[in-house]
């Protein structure tokens, strides 16, 4: 087993673009939550041996470094850190103080990655982040000096009234904080969220696609330049930095999820936990039952495409000798006319080892990946 | 002895415009009736299919009997139903022919509409006797003595024969009732001379085959009779006769002269059978001469059906084939076309009724369809004097062989507000109308009467006078013949290729503008893909008008980790089957609706 993911899904409060689990909760809800997951952890009562751990949320650092040095206990009980190299936590940078940064290296945390988003007052007024400018750079101060040492940070661009120059200060200032890994994410307009409602009201204005285009190179371009290369569509490191944790979701090796809303994927089955915290709680503590509400065990052909859909979003690409493993056939037989056409585009390139995407085949990966999916599909139909 | 003498019987049908209240008196009638158990009333319906009652459209006309006992004397009233749109006009003018008289029913909160007119016209023209009769006098916004004057003034209608009721609260009706009794005549007919029956409707029922409604001229009909079609000179043996009352077919020994009822000889194909057709006795076919008025349906409305994925083509044509069992006015024909394959060729009465068709075939073979927009029947003079019906912008012969092309030409009455008139002249005139005539109904209405291409106005004419006049506008058209026109075809490209589905006959002077429209459509129609798509308008080899859709710049998810999977393999599933659903044209993927949409491209500025 080589990924292990813990879901924290509490928040000081939701953000306009959000649409992710996560809520604004009392101590009493974070308390009850803490014991659930140790619940978790004993009725599951897995080997757990893993490579890297990776804390998520919602916003972790809403536990109080009590909370959090409990937290720390259940993973330690439970959990053979033998084999760990990595240990990542998610930080928002308001909520991060010098006891929380303590209790966090003492839980054994390699990484922080920082939910920055912008370094410009108006954009996170826009984007509804909570903490002030500033806390970015003294948060990370805070980190290292509990001796956390690897340092990531997340960045939002795309943002309605965002300028090229816009984005070039806020890769700056990240970059000058010595980061060895950056997620820059495009704005993603989800259903329902504020921000979105905004946008359908006419109230703010959507980034135009060309503009969106030059800031994609642009932030390939500014990276590269401090070392740090594209080595997933929206990640960036220094070779040797990459998130080990993620890189087994894009690769599709076997992970396992603890907590509300997590999920799981081993040998192709997929495991998923209530999302709701007071029903995950609830489950586990007053039923003492699982709360899983689904398991989906993919078919060769949908473990083919899942990797396809996961693994071009790498620069990588895709390993072709794990798509034949797992879909049965090779994958220049399954996608023959669509691989052929997208290369003939300049979108797709298929080497020895692995079929990659160019840079502007990243830029329209999802339509890249319909076009090979319908085909594999189709393929599997025969 | 027949049960009703010939003098107690009285054939009428109800005319109306729609939602002018003709299924709620035609329940009252019921009601009135001596033979209904009150509880059926609810079950029984004068329309079969759920599509007509959804939309409130009457399509086959079909008959009741209603038993009636009138001031102690028993009679019988044979309630003859029409249909209620132009689509069906001839449809209309045969169930007139079976009647002796009619009830005109006006909505008075409304006044004379546009159908009311043209149904009146086919009233008066088989002659029957009209009782006018005043509907929704209840409520508060009925305009009874401003209806009473249009019915004076359009048709010569008298004041005093017009008779003040609601279908709603019943008031009225006994008043009708009577009136039906004292003003229909009854039938004529000479129960002596040999068997003379008019078809005025059929349709097909899975178990009985064609079911004829007939309404007996002259003779009688009875069962083990041998009888002959007039116009196919086909024959058959009757194996039942009867009537239909409460939904329900009642057996009878025999339909005497002026009876109305259902005739069955277990005729397979309705086809077979002409609306409108006579029937004789086989012995003196040749003898007995034809009731006047027939014609075989002729399509005047055309459109491609075409199979999503090829390999439903035999599945298409079984659910044509079954649809055309009980549509007499349907046709299809196989057709090759370059972007879509093999398909169809349909053709229909009007829009609506092309719209009924294709909504029952998707609805009953469960098929992925395309549809092509349509386009009306043209006939082409050749330059060899040979004179030939195409039906398919993609079936015109080549320019340099066509000495004249001529379209169907309608006569279109309008009914509005007198404020409309101008939008009207001009929305009318915009759409090649030659004015004909104007007349005022009372002080703040207006009749206006165009000679128009039938072409102009099956699209989208009646949205634009529905929305011009606020929603008041009424229309209704009658084809009066072809005549010919400065015609061309516009072709359409996509990434060079000729869309043959797409292409299309305008007049000249609107093959530019429409053209470009056109593009305009397809343009917000076919989404963008990963390289550039030109589009082209043409006439013959000439470029007339072009657009482009850029390529698709960005497209892709921005987050994607563990969680992330389930719900992008599921939007992955929706994109896939909407991918499946498109049609490849010159390595272009475009979306049915592209076919569709440039129905809503007109000729305006």
């Amino acid at each position: 087993m080589s990924a292990l993911y813990v879901h924290v899904p509490f928040c000081v409060r939701k953000c306009e673009y959000c649409d992710f689990y996560s809520e604004a909760a009392g101590e009493r809800d974070i308390e009850r939550y803490l014991d659930a997951l140790e619940r978790e952890f004993r009725l599951r009562h897995e080997s757990l041996s893993p490579r890297t751990l990776f804390i998520g949320g919602g916003t972790p650092t809403r536990l109080s470094a009590a909370q959090l040095t409990r937290l720390g206990q259940t993973l330690r009980r439970h959990v053979d850190f033998a084999r760990l190299s990595e240990f990542t936590v998610e930080i928002n940078p308001g909520t991060l103080d010098e006891r929380k940064a303590a209790s966090l290296a003492d839980m054994g945390v390699t990484r922080a990655s920082f939910g920055v988003q912008s370094f410009d007052a108006g954009f996170l007024k826009q984007l509804g982040r909570v903490y002030e400018v500033g806390k970015a750079e003294s948060a990370v101060g805070l980190a290292r000096g509990a001796g956390i040492a690897r340092i990531s940070m997340d960045l939002m661009f795309a943002l309605p009234g965002q300028t090229l120059e816009h984005l070039r200060e806020d890769l700056r200032r990240a970059l000058v904080l010595g980061s060895e890994h950056l997620s820059l994410y495009a704005l993603t307009y989800e259903d329902d969220t504020p921000l979105t409602l905004a946008l359908q009201r006419g109230e703010i204005e959507p980034c135009p696609e060309e503009l969106e285009r030059e800031m994609f190179s642009l932030a390939g371009q500014t990276c590269a330049a401090s070392g740090l290369q594209r080595y997933e569509v929206s990640n960036f490191a220094r070779p040797g930095a990459e998130c080990v944790h993620n890189l087994a979701y894009w690769r599709q090796d076997n992970w396992r999820g603890y907590g509300a809303g997590a999920h799981g994927m081993v040998e192709g089955e997929i495991s998923e936990n209530a999302a709701d915290h007071a029903a995950y709680a609830r489950c586990l503590l007053e039923e003492n039952r699982l709360p899983i509400v689904r398991r989906e065990r993919l078919s060769p052909a949908q473990r083919a495409e899942t990797l396809l859909l996961m693994g071009l979003r790498l620069s990588e690409g895709v390993e072709l000798a794990k798509f034949e493993r797992l879909s049965g056939s090779p994958f220049s037989a399954v996608c023959v006319e669509s691989s052929r056409a997208l290369a003939r585009r300049g979108l797709l390139e298929l080497g020895e080892t692995h079929v990659r995407c160019t840079d502007e085949g990243l830029l329209v990966l999802d339509r890249v990946i319909l076009e090979l999916a319908s085909e594999l599909g189709a393929g599997v139909a025969r | 002895m027949p049960e009703y003498d010939q003098s107690r019987i009285r054939n009428f049908s109800i005319i109306a415009h729609i939602d002018h209240g003709k299924s709620t008196l035609a329940d009252r009638l019921l009601q009135a009736s001596t033979a209904v158990d009150q509880r059926k009333i609810r079950e029984q319906t004068m329309d079969s299919m759920d599509l007509e009652r959804e939309r409130g459209i009457t399509i086959k006309a079909k008959a009741v009997a209603l038993p009636m006992v009138v001031r102690g004397e028993k009679y019988l009233f044979n309630l003859i139903d029409t249909p209620g749109h132009v689509d069906f006009g001839y449809e209309v003018s045969r169930a007139l022919a079976a009647c002796e008289g009619a009830l005109l029913l006006v909505d008075t909160t409304q006044g004379i509409q546009a159908q009311t007119v043209a149904n009146m016209y086919l009233a008066m023209g088989a002659d029957l006797h009209v009782i006018p009769c005043a509907n929704k006098v209840d409520m508060q916004a009925s305009r009874f003595e401003e209806t009473v004057k249009e019915l004076e003034q359009v048709f010569g209608l008298k004041a005093e024969e017009v008779i003040k009721c609601s279908g709603k609260t019943g008031f009225g009706v006994e008043d009708i009732i009577q009136a039906a009794v004292d003003r229909i005549p009854q039938p004529s007919g000479n129960p002596d001379a040999p068997l003379k029956a008019l078809i005025f409707d059929a349709v097909y029922d899975d178990y009985r085959g064609v079911v004829m409604y007939v309404r007996v001229r002259d003779g009688f009909i009875e069962s083990r009779q041998k009888i002959a079609l007039k116009a196919t000179k086909s024959q058959f043996e009757v194996l039942e006769v009867g009537v239909v009352r409460l939904g329900q077919f009642i057996k009878q020994d025999r339909l005497d002269t002026g009876c109305v009822g259902y005739v069955m000889c277990g005729i397979k194909t309705i086809q077979d059978v002409g609306i409108g057709d006579t029937i004789t006795l086989s012995s003196n076919l040749e003898q007995v001469e034809a009731l006047p008025g027939y014609k075989k349906p002729q399509p005047m409305v055309y459109a491609g059906i075409y199979p999503v994925n090829a390999a439903d083509f035999d599945a298409l044509r079984k659910g044509l084939a079954r649809l055309s069992l009980s549509d007499s006015a349907f046709t299809y024909a196989p057709e090759n076309s370059g972007a879509l394959g093999t398909g169809f060729r349909c053709g229909y009465l009007g829009l609506l009724h092309m719209d009924i068709v294709q909504e029952r075939l998707e609805r009953e073979s469960g098929l992925d369809l395309v549809q092509t927009a349509p386009n009306v029947s043209y006939e082409v003079l050749q330059t060899d004097g040979s004179v030939i019906r195409v039906d398919s912008a993609a079936d015109m012969p080549e320019i340099t062989k066509i000495q004249e092309i001529r379209e169907p030409v309608a006569r279109l009455n309008v009914i509005a507000p007198t404020d409309c008139i101008g939008d009207i002249m001009k929305l009318t005139i915009e759409r090649r109308g030659i004015y004909e005539n104007q007349e005022h109904l009372g002080a703040d209405r207006v009749m206006l009467t165009y000679r128009v291409p039938l072409a102009e106005i099956i699209f989208d004419y009646f949205d634009r006078l529905k929305s011009i006049t606020r929603g008041y506008g009424t229309m209704d058209y009658e084809i009066i013949g072809f005549e010919p026109g400065d015609l061309v075809k516009l072709r359409i490209l996509v990434a060079g290729e000729d869309v043959d589905a797409l292409s299309m006959i305008v007049h000249r002077q609107f093959a530019e503008t429409r053209g470009r429209k056109v593009l305009v459509k397809l343009r917000e129609e076919i989404p963008r893909q990963l390289f550039v798509i030109s589009l082209q308008a043409a006439i013959g080899g000439k470029i007339i008008a072009g657009e482009k859709i850029s390529a698709l710049r960005k497209d892709v998810l921005a987050k994607c980790y563990g969680g992330d999977v389930s719900r992008k393999r599921k939007l992955l599933e929706k994109q896939k089957r909407g991918k499946a659903r498109m049609k490849m044209i010159g390595g272009v993927e475009v979306p049915q609706s592209a076919f569709l949409s440039i129905l809503q491209v007109s000729n305006e500025e």
